[in-house]
């Protein structure tokens, strides 16, 4: 579903040591839903990946990247 | 909280089958009601997240997942109804078939309708 | 606030939409019933009679012998045929019927079932009965 998302929610996760739950509950989403973002079976919208980046203090380009060249092309 | 959650849908569950058993009706329905009102009450309150953008977006898929498979069970039992009330010259089963072919017109319309409706919504025309 | 309007316009069309269908679904599936019911009388009525369906169902109708709730649903099933060579065998029978005037189906041919047989057998509109004739 997210082919050509990548994310690095895990590692500031670990960075802020930050909990799934915790992360879930800041940015107003389940727990399932960050553990899906994590293991890039779902893309986020735009509102979410700004929260998310907002959480951590990052600009969203350094919490999410776009690859190209994944299933759409 | 959870502990407490279960104890009072216990509790409820118990009232209900004793109003249902004992031919209660009332005293089952105000169990149900009750029920009800408490877990949106809980909800509210323990300010839980229970849907979010994706629980959405499934939700999304499997409602047009369950409307393609149920028009085409329905359709298809409709037509297997009208076929074998025709033959076996049942007016019954052929009457039924003609409701779920109804049904299933019903069906695409109100799902073409509540398309448009929120094409509309999330569209650039106003 | 145009922006609003115009949002409250789109729900106005999906609701009013979807209640139209629904009603024209149970005009469509009552109707598919009464079809059902009229023939499941006549099929009934042409075991015990002869001749064709409306034959059949005006000989259950003057058959004295016959149950009073057979008669009567006999006089609606003809109402519901509208086939003229009906309305002389109904209208033997219509006494004249009062609105409000209460009918027991199982002791007499019940006059407002008659009242209503003979307006439809004379012209009267039966929209129901195009979607099952």
């Amino acid at each position: 579903m997210a082919e050509n998302i990548n994310n690095s929610i895990k590692v500031w996760r670990a960075a802020r040591d930050m909990t799934q739950e915790e992360l879930a509950r800041r940015v107003g989403v389940t727990r399932q839903t960050i553990i899906a973002i994590e293991k890039n079976r779902y893309a986020p919208s735009l509102e979410l990946a700004f929260r998310i980046a907002r959480v951590f203090g990052e600009s969203v380009e350094n919490v999410f990247r776009y690859e190209e060249g994944g299933e759409a092309r | 909280m959870r502990r407490a959650k279960i104890l009072v849908t216990s509790f409820l569950c118990a009232i209900v089958a004793v109003g249902a058993t004992s031919g209660k009706m009332y005293l089952a329905l105000a169990g149900i009601v009750i029920g009800a009102l408490f877990m949106a009450l809980v909800r509210r309150r323990s300010g839980e997240v229970h849907t979010d953008e994706r629980v959405e977006a499934l939700g999304g898929r499997a409602a047009r997942a369950t409307f393609v498979i149920m028009s085409v069970f329905l359709g298809l039992l409709s037509l297997a109804f009208i076929f074998i009330g025709r033959n076996t010259g049942d007016g019954g089963l052929e009457a039924l078939g003609t409701v779920f072919s109804y049904i299933v017109c019903l069906n695409c319309a109100v799902y073409s309708i509540t398309f448009k409706y929120f094409d509309r919504e999330h569209g650039g025309e106003y | 606030m145009t922006r609003q309007k115009a949002r409250l316009k789109n729900l106005g069309f999906c609701v009013a939409g979807i209640g139209f269908l629904m009603l024209l679904f149970m005009f469509f599936a009552t109707a598919s019933w009464i079809g059902y019911e009229v023939k499941e009388v006549c099929e009934e009525a042409m075991l015990k009679y002869e001749g064709d369906a409306v034959e059949a169902l005006i000989g259950l109708l003057e058959d004295d012998a016959a149950d009073y709730r057979a008669r009567n649903s006999a006089v609606w099933a003809l109402g519901q045929l509208g086939d003229a060579r009906a309305l002389p065998a109904v209208k033997k029978h219509f006494k004249g019927y009062e609105k409000g005037a209460r009918c027991d189906r199982g002791e007499e041919l019940c006059q407002y079932e008659l009242y209503k047989a003979v307006k439809l057998l004379e012209g009267g509109p039966n929209i129901s009965a195009f979607v099952w004739r």
